[in-house]
């Protein structure tokens, strides 16, 4: 009885827990090199930060700016084995806060990945777009995950590396091009 | 033991189902113009062409036919979902390309079931990679009938007059 009541006690201390459990299966790369999760692969080309974006939309040109800084992404992604779609994307700051891929921009179905359906042997290079405090630019993450909800699916970890110690923001970019 | 007992009878449904879920039984047709019935219809492939785009010559673009035989719309609306893929020797797959707005596609074949057709022919599109053109065969999955799915042998090039 002692032995049982012991053995449940260590076990619930040593037992992970749900989070843990669930926990998506990560791949870590660096930028410019492939990083392929059991579904998907994507590579990290550049980063860009961005004060304000421009985008030509039903013959209008629409501007947006943000409270911290655009984080563009250029990126090349490829389905593993079967067709597949990359079902998020995330930028994480050191802090470990995350930030999703914008809504605000509506990126064309040739630029962008959100819904794209991807297919093996055949990467297609696309941009990712972010909005990101200015002073949390440094020691940022890409997470590009299967699905929105992670539990138990696959996920590519990679850094995105400045070229410089203080790297510089544009004051604008024209998406449309 | 009774633990793993009780643990065996709840989740083994769930285990059979996921199972299932990743097995795969392809039914392969051999001959071109070999007619075979699945999923309650019968199936004929017609066609299979091979388009080069000299701009992008790391991929081709395969066009295939298939001829249904429909016995009755509801056997059309019965077979629900329909997934046409290329599919090579190592089982990587290549889904179709969006089809075109007079295209008959497996997957708008069960929303359109006119029952006054007995017979259509669905044109399914893909673009691959061309070193892969060869080693591929078309394949349509039909969920309700998994694991099995229907294989098509990628019908041989013509000899070369003269030979």
């Amino acid at each position: 009885m002692l032995l049982a009541v012991g053995g449940i006690v260590v076990m619930s201390r040593t037992t992970p827990g749900f989070v843990d459990l669930t926990a998506p299966f990560v791949s870590q790369g660096e930028p410019g090199e492939w990083v392929n999760t059991r579904t998907f692969g994507v590579r990290v080309d550049k980063p860009y930060l961005v004060r304000m974006l421009r985008q030509e939309r039903f013959g209008r040109v629409e501007e947006r700016t943000t409270g911290g800084v655009w984080v563009i992404v250029k990126v090349d992604a490829v389905a593993i084995h079967h067709p597949g779609m990359i079902g998020a994307f995330a930028i994480e700051t050191r802090e470990g806060k995350r930030y999703q891929h914008t809504e605000r921009i509506r990126l064309p179905s040739q630029v962008g990945l959100l819904g794209r359906e991807l297919q093996p042997e055949m990467p297609v290079p696309a941009l990712l777009v972010f909005e990101v405090p200015e002073n949390q630019i440094m020691d940022l993450t890409l997470i590009a995950g299967e699905r929105e909800i992670p539990h138990l699916t696959s996920e590519a970890r990679i850094p995105l590396r400045w070229s410089t110690p203080s790297p510089a923001i544009r004051d604008s970019v024209d998406l449309s091009t | 033991m009774l633990l793993p007992l009780a643990l065996w009878t709840h989740a083994c449904e769930d285990v059979a189902k996921a199972w299932q879920a990743h097995a795969s039984e392809a039914i392969d047709v051999v001959g071109f113009d070999e007619t075979i019935a699945f999923a309650g219809l019968n199936w004929t492939m017609l066609g299979w062409d091979i388009a080069i785009d000299p701009k992008k010559p790391e991929t081709v673009e395969v066009t295939v036919q298939v001829q249904l035989e429909i016995p009755s719309p509801e056997a059309a609306k019965a077979r629900g979902n329909c997934w046409p893929y290329l599919e090579d020797s190592s089982g990587q797959r290549w889904s179709r390309r969006p089809p075109r707005s007079r295209e008959v596609s497996c997957a708008r074949l069960s929303l359109n079931a006119d029952p006054e057709i007995k017979q259509t022919v669905l044109e399914e599109r893909f673009v691959i990679p061309a070193a892969r053109a060869s080693d591929v065969k078309l394949a349509f999955v039909i969920p309700k009938q998994q694991p099995r799915y229907l294989r098509f042998q990628r019908p041989a090039p013509p000899k070369p007059a003269g030979s």
